[in-house]
Order: C-alpha cells, then structure tokens, then sequence
C-alpha cells in the first residue's frame, strides 16, 4: 500500500517542502530508499527498521520502497527518519491516512525508538506555516524551537509509540502543542554582560564605539598593548539596541541551521557576539563545506563579530571579509548551486600599530619605518577602506585609572543610542533596512541630503583627505547616525566633520609616506 | 681641454681595485696625470709603490676598457671629481680622509655658499618632523644649502622641505649614485637631481649596505660648515657623524626636546659635550655668520649675511594678530589654545578643558580648524601649524 508523509529539506537558511512517499507491495523482502540520498540519509534504513521493532511493530515481509521527492534535489541529514518511519506504519496500516493530514514531521531516530533533535527545526516549521500546513510533530528537545512559530501547532514528541499514538487518536490528540511565551523571552534581563562604566578614560573610542553600536558601522580601534582595545570591545554587547522578533527569528534561524541552539532554546533574543581566535581559517569565517554550512560571520549576523589582533589573521582569512562587509551577506558556490547566509553583523577589529605596538609614542617604540610599513599592511587597502570608524585608543595614563570617578555607564549610553535607533526605525519603515549603515548610494541620497554649507564642507574634505566614492558615502553614513545620536533631523556642520575625523585615522598610520 | 681628455682615465683610475687613496694620490703627484699614470712603465710604478701596487694596476689596465666605461657613465649622466681637481669641494678636501672619487648627479656644493648638515634619527617623532621642516625650509629658503643622507626620517624630512622653499639640497648616498635607496625616497631623490645634487664615493652600482653608510657620514659633515642634530637616541648613526664632524673640526648644534622623551637623549648628550643650542634657525644663521666672518676663504658671501639673519626673525612663534583673520568661534578659539607644537589628542585636550566641552564636539572642532588650516595632524595627533605672517 502507497502512503506520503510531508517534511522539510535545508538548503542554506531555507526549508523547503520534502514528500516521503513508502510503498510496500508483495515481492522478494527488501528496504529501498531513492531520491538523491546522502550516505546519512540511506542509513536511514536501518534506523528505520530497527526503531520500527523495537517499538513494537512488525514490518511485513514484503518490498519496501521509499522515494523522497524532489528526487532532482540532493538530500542529507537525519531528519527524514521519522517521516520515513510514519509512512511506514501508514502503509502498514497501524495509523489512518487521514490522520497524515496537514501534518509535517521530521527527526531522527535511535534504534529503541526514540526521537532525537536535529537541526533547522526552525525554518522547516516556518516553511510549513507559510505553506498552510495546521500541524507539526518535532522531537521534544527541539519543540521550544518549533513553538517560536505562531499559528501552527507544534507538537513535541519523545518516540515512535508516542507518534504512532498521536497519529492513531490524531482527531483528540491527548497531548498538548507547545507554548513559548515571546514577550517573556524578550522580556528576560541577560546579566552579567561587563558594563561600559568600568572604562576609564578613553573618550575617542568610547564615542566610537557609541557610534558605531547606533548605525550599525564597522569599527577599528588601533592603540597600544594594554590600552582597552578588548575591554571596549567586549562592552559593546552591553550597548546594542535590543532584537526585533524579525532579526531574532533570523539569527535563530541560522543557528538552528548550524545545529547551535542549544537543547529547549527557543528563540536567540540577545544579538551574538563572537570574537574568533586568529588561527581562524576561511572557511570557518565564510561557512563551507561540500553542502556550506554558516560561518563565523553568519553566526554573528545582526550581532557583533570581533576580530582581535587584526594583523595576525591570515590575509587570505581577512580579504573573505570584502564583500560580506559590503553587501552584508555571503555567497558560498558549489556545484550543486550558489548558497546565500546573512551576514549583517558589526565587524570590530582591534589591532597594535606596529609590531612592538607603541607608535607613535617613540618613547617606547624603536620599530623602524619599514618594520611599521610591512606590519600595517597586513591589513589591506580595501578591508580599511570598509571600515566606517577608525580610532586610536590611548596610552591610558596612571593617574586616570586611580581616579574614584566612573567613566559613564552603558545604560546612559544606551538611552541615546536606542533615540537613534528610533530615529532609524522610523526613517527604514517598510524599506526593509534596519541600520543607518545598510544604507546603499540611492539611500543615501534619499535620506541624506546635505544643506549648502555642509555640501561646501564636504567638497573640502573631499579634496584635502583624498577620499574615494565609497568614503565619501561612508563619511556622510556615519553623519547620519551622529546627528541622529543627537536627534536632529539634519545632518550638520559638526556632524560631518565629526565623521570625517574617524576616517582621518587611518591616513595618519597608513598614509605616512603620502 | 685636456681636463676633458683625462677625465676616462681619471675614472679608471679611481676604480683600480687593491690601492689605497694615499698611493693614488702619490701617482698623480709624481707623474701628473691620470692619463700619465696609464701610459707610465711597469718599472716606473713599481718603483713608486712597490711590484704588488704595480702589479695591480697591470691587471686593471687588462680588465678596464677605458673609453666604453666612460661612455657608460656619460650615458647615465654621472660625474665625478677626484681628490686634488679644481672642483673638489674645498671643505671636503680639509677633512683628514676626504675620499679620492666623488660622484654625483645634479651638481656638487658650491663652495661659496654656505652649507649645513640636517641630520637626525630615522624613526623621529612628530616633533622632529616639525623641527626638521623648519629648519630645512628657513634656512634653504635663505640661501644655505642642505646636506642631509637622503635617509628616512630626520634626513629626508629636512631635504624635502629644503627643496620645497625653493632652496637647494644634496644628498649623499652609502651606494652607488645610480640607485636610490630607500626605495621610498624616490620622488626626493630625483627632486635633489634637480635642485641640487646626490653624491657618493662609491663606483656607480654599488648595492647599498650596512658597513659602506658610516664611512659615507663623514662627507656629509665633510662637506658642510655646521651639522645640527634635530632628534637622536643614545648610541645611533647619527652620533656617529658628530664624532666625525667633531674630529673633522665642524661646529655641532643640536635642538633641544623634551628630557623624557628617548629621542632628545642624543642631543642631550650633545649639549653636556658642549654642543650648540639651536632654538630657532636663526640661531644657526648666526653662527654661520661669526664662521664665515673668521674665514677668509669667500669674503663676498658674508654680505648677505645681515640680510638672512633679517629674514630669519620671524620664526615659530605664531603671531596673536594674525589668528584674528581666521574668525575664529569661540569653541574653536578655546580648542586652539591647547593645542602646542607638539601633538596632542583629542583626549588630552578634552582633559585639559576639564568637561566643558564634549569629546565630540573637540573632534569636529578640530577637524574644522584642519580644514581652516590652522592645525596640522600626524602621527601623533594634532598640533599647531606655523601661521605665515
């Protein structure tokens, strides 16, 4: 007897509908499964058989064929156990068709039975949401993740008797679909991030740091060993304006595509941050393998990817950043097809002058002028010229640490950020942006525009500071988000020179011989 | 005429390996020249400086194409003078160990001007920076001509701007004249072709390297009337040159800097050994004056003297009436009275002004006062830029 049951495919951070079709007719004893199989997949087969028995049904002795259409489409990971275990029983008759319904499943099992977690529940539900599905079964460590989902009912069941019973009583299910609570989510105070009031002194970079949690806009801090590079780095979480749903759905999605969530979460609500160590290669920064799996830089997509110590990555490592800082997203290549992941995260880098990392002070610093050259260039014309902010951190002198004084906390800093971010809420409203920084040239010339003194300003700074076109935007991006910091509508005089000023730290290190 | 006619012979000459400055120099003074010294017989030089000596110099003859060479070094616009020819820089010629062969493109100093070495550490702060173009540019811009060692740092700071205020400037080379080393030099090095010259001792196509760049100190001092050190370390190259200036009998003056910083150590040495305190570029002026006063060598150079020191009066020192032109508000009037010669960054001043501005209003404050051309940003952050008045 011919049964179907309906899950879902991955392919990148998409889902896409799976039909499992079993057919068991008399002939010679036999398990085939086809549809363009990875090995996971075909093992599928005696997972299957073994769950099968031991949840206490035996399989009839006849052939067994199972076919996952699209055939065309190439299949991996173990989520189609289950769906191949329910069409099973329905062909065997244990459950009613009908019952089969409306229904999506997926999960894998063990050989008692049991139904284990797997990846991408989250978009797989969402697909089935959208393509009118009522109701979805999914292991129970992955319901909270399903549940995120409304208007679909998601069920989160522990083994095969479980869902033979859900299915066979499939019109008054005894159990119940799973609830999350999103507004408690979101609601939940995350202690323990360090606060920006533990930072003395340092006002540049703190101001840029501010800057570039409001708008969104990559950031360099160059500075001496021991002057709070990291320290400020590791603060910004504590300033970033809090997750829409939208943004938490999509960062969940990808983490739930990597196999990151954690057992019972359900939704990331706090925007990532992740500081990789330098040995990192390229493909675990742009995401890779045969069927790409996300990266670092998706990981940290709508949250904060910190690269400490910029100049000892590898350079090939640090020009995979080029078109993900520009176009906000990677595009991984294979030859079963392009796979696109999100990549919209903040790129703070850190890094010391010159290798003994005390220029310009040549009190401490006897590196020679090729020593800094070669040591600089490690960082590429390019990778600098994507970065929106550029400031130096300071010696911190000794007096200033002692001081009782506080520098200001990040609840304070926060309150201006989130008027900008309102600022930009209401400005990106339907256009699909979210940060000052998304902005492309049409963008800016729709939202930017410059009165006549500050178009005279630019035109100076134009032409005394060598800028390139990209600059050139970036400074008046960066305008933006200042003036907005103030809440002003227009961007000013003071403004632009402000953000001009970040962009003039890199001439003064990179620039020495021009 | 028959200078011309020498000259390949000149050139061989110089580049016989295996004989010393002092038998060359025997040679000529024995035989005439350079030409002379080819055509002489085997017995006669062997008589002169002993078999080996002349043993080599047979050898030379056999390797050495003497008018191809020459027509080489015509090619690539290289000349030269040797120890002893009319145009051998007189002051080079005083010190103990003048080298026998001089190169140079562009052309050599001329004697009756004035000259001065610029020199100091590679690495120099923001400070040095300042200094070096004030110096380099007043005191070319009155007429004195610049001897520096091309270097990085001090070296080219000082050239560069000695050449930018019209003057001239000459630098000497640890390699051949015929490569520019450093590298990032290029655009000073074919400038100084121009407006002056680049010299060497050593053959054209001589590779740079470390043992041959002390020697080469002693002809920069050599060739100048009064070396001023602009930032040194303790125990660097450029202490190297004062001891040779010293033994060379050349006044030494050093600018002072701040006592901590490593970089004034050097001049601070100086100044315990009794070196000159040079403030201003004025004060070297006059001390060139009180030299040139002593020397009778060029009577007619002094009296334009009076007139340089005049035009040095106006030195760093940036003028109250002038700021006033530049409208300043009065946030920016605030910014611009922390500011000093030596750089400062925004966070200095934002302490000094102790919260009555904000740290981003300092940013935009200074980056206007960029923009007006009042202030100037290295390295180190921003300083005052010298008003012209």
């Amino acid at each position: 007897m011919y049964s179907t049951v309906i899950s879902g495919g991955l392919r990148g951070i998409y889902s896409y509908l799976v039909q499992v079709e079993v057919d068991i007719s008399q002939g010679l004893p036999g398990f085939e499964m086809v549809g363009y199989l990875g090995s996971e997949v075909k093992e599928a087969k005696e997972r299957v058989k073994v769950a099968l028995k031991n949840a206490g049904f035996v399989m009839p002795a006849g052939k067994v064929t199972v076919n996952i259409s699209p055939a065309d489409i190439p299949k991996e990971g173990t989520a189609y156990d289950l769906p191949v275990a329910a069409a099973v029983l329905c062909s065997m008759g244990v459950v009613p068709k009908e019952s089969l319904r409306g229904l999506l499943m997926t999960g894998e099992l063990g050989l008692n039975g049991e139904l284990r977690a797997v990846r991408g529940v989250l978009p797989v539900v969402r697909k089935a949401k959208a393509a009118g599905f009522k109701r979805c079964i999914v292991p129970k460590d992955n319901e909270k993740e399903g549940a995120v989902v409304e208007g679909i009912a998601v069920y989160g069941l522990s083994s095969l008797q479980e869902v033979a019973a859900f299915l066979q009583q499939y019109k008054e299910p005894s159990v119940q679909p799973a609830h999350v609570d999103i507004q408690e989510l979101f609601g939940q105070k995350e202690g323990g991030a360090p606060d920006f009031s533990e930072v003395q002194g340092q006002e540049e970079i703190r101001r840029a740091a501010e800057i570039a949690a409001a708008g969104f806009h990559h950031f360099l801090m160059i500075g001496p060993p021991g002057s709070g590079k990291t320290m400020i780095a590791k603060r910004i979480p504590s300033i970033l304006p809090p997750m829409s749903l939208e943004e938490s759905l999509e960062v969940s999605t990808i983490y739930s595509v990597a196999g990151l969530l954690k057992e019972k979460q359900s939704l990331i609500c706090k925007r990532p941050f992740l500081s990789p160590h330098h040995t990192i290669s390229e493909h675990a920064l742009a995401g890779g393998g045969k069927v790409p799996r996300p990266g670092v830089l998706s990981l940290s997509h709508r949250g904060v990817l910190f690269l400490d110590e910029l100049t000892e990555f590898k350079k090939a490592t640090l020009e995979i950043l080029r078109q993900p800082m520009e176009d906000r997203e990677v595009q991984i290549a294979r030859s079963s097809g392009t796979f696109i992941y999100p990549a919209s995260c903040l790129i703070v880098g850190a890094m010391n002058p010159c290798p003994c990392g005390y220029y310009p002070d040549r009190n401490h610093c006897s590196c020679s002028p090729w020593e800094i050259d070669r040591y600089l260039h490690k960082i590429s014309g390019p990778i600098l010229d994507r970065m929106d902010l550029v400031a130096e951190a300071k010696k911190v002198d000794i007096t200033k640490l002692s001081d009782a004084r506080c520098g200001e906390s990040s609840a304070d800093m926060m309150n201006r950020i989130m008027r900008a971010r309102k600022m930009q809420e209401k400005r990106f409203l339907g256009t699909g942006l979210s940060f000052n920084a998304d902005m492309g040239p049409a963008q800016v010339r729709k939202y930017c525009s410059l009165g006549e003194q500050e178009q005279q300003m630019m035109q100076q700074l134009f032409s005394s500071m060598n800028l390139s076109a990209r600059a050139y935007h970036k400074i008046i991006k960066v305008a933006r988000t200042i003036a907005d910091l103030e809440e002003s509508a227009e961007i000013k005089r003071r403004h632009l020179a402000e953000a001009a000023c970040y962009r003039r730290t890199d001439s003064r290190f990179w620039g020495r011989h021009r | 005429m028959r200078v011309e006619q020498d000259k390949p012979y000149q050139y061989w000459l110089m580049n016989i390996r295996g004989i010393g400055k002092k038998k060359k120099i025997r040679l000529l003074q024995k035989l005439g020249t350079a030409r002379e010294v080819y055509g002489a017989a085997e017995k006669e030089l062997g008589a002169l400086l002993g078999e080996k000596a002349a043993e080599k110099i047979r050898e030379s003859k056999n390797d050495w194409k003497i008018l191809p060479e020459y027509e080489k070094l015509c090619r690539q616009k290289i000349e030269f003078t040797c120890y002893g020819d009319p145009d051998y820089p007189q002051r080079l010629s005083e010190i103990s160990d003048a080298p026998f062969s001089l190169y140079y493109q562009g052309h050599l100093p001329s004697d009756r001007v004035p000259a001065v070495a610029l020199i100091g550490a590679r690495a120099c702060s923001e400070y040095g920076v300042y200094v070096a173009k004030e110096f380099g540019s007043k005191l070319a811009g009155s007429g004195i001509q610049i001897i520096s060692g091309l270097a990085m740092g001090i070296d080219g700071i000082s050239q560069e701007a000695a050449l930018l205020s019209g003057g001239e400037s000459f630098g000497v080379l640890g390699c051949g004249v015929d490569i520019c080393y450093p590298k990032s030099n290029r655009r000073l090095y074919e400038k100084c072709k121009r407006q002056g010259g680049i010299l060497s001792e050593y053959p054209p196509g001589t590779e740079p390297r470390g043992c041959l760049f002390p020697p080469r100190n002693r002809i920069i001092s050599g060739l100048s009337d009064i070396v001023v050190v602009v930032e040194a370390r303790e125990k660097s190259g450029t202490l190297i040159t004062v001891d040779m200036a010293l033994d060379q009998g050349r006044e030494v003056y050093a600018v002072p800097g701040r006592i901590t910083d490593s970089l004034s150590r050097g001049c601070n040495q100086l100044f315990h050994q009794g070196a000159g305190v040079a403030v201003s570029p004025g004060d070297i002026v006059k001390a060139l004056s009180e030299i040139r006063h002593l020397d009778k060598r060029c009577p007619d150079s002094t009296d334009n003297i009076e007139e340089i020191l005049h035009k040095n009066k106006t030195d760093m020192r940036t003028d109250a009436g002038v700021l006033s032109e530049y409208m300043l508000s009065a946030g920016e009037r605030q910014v611009y009275e922390c500011l000093e010669i030596l750089p400062k960054g925004a966070e200095d001043i934002y302490r000094q002004i102790g919260g009555a501005m904000t740290i981003q209003e300092i940013i935009s404050t200074l980056v206007e006062l960029c923009i007006k051309g009042l202030v100037r940003q290295g390295a180190e952050g921003y300083c005052r830029k010298a008003l012209a008045t």
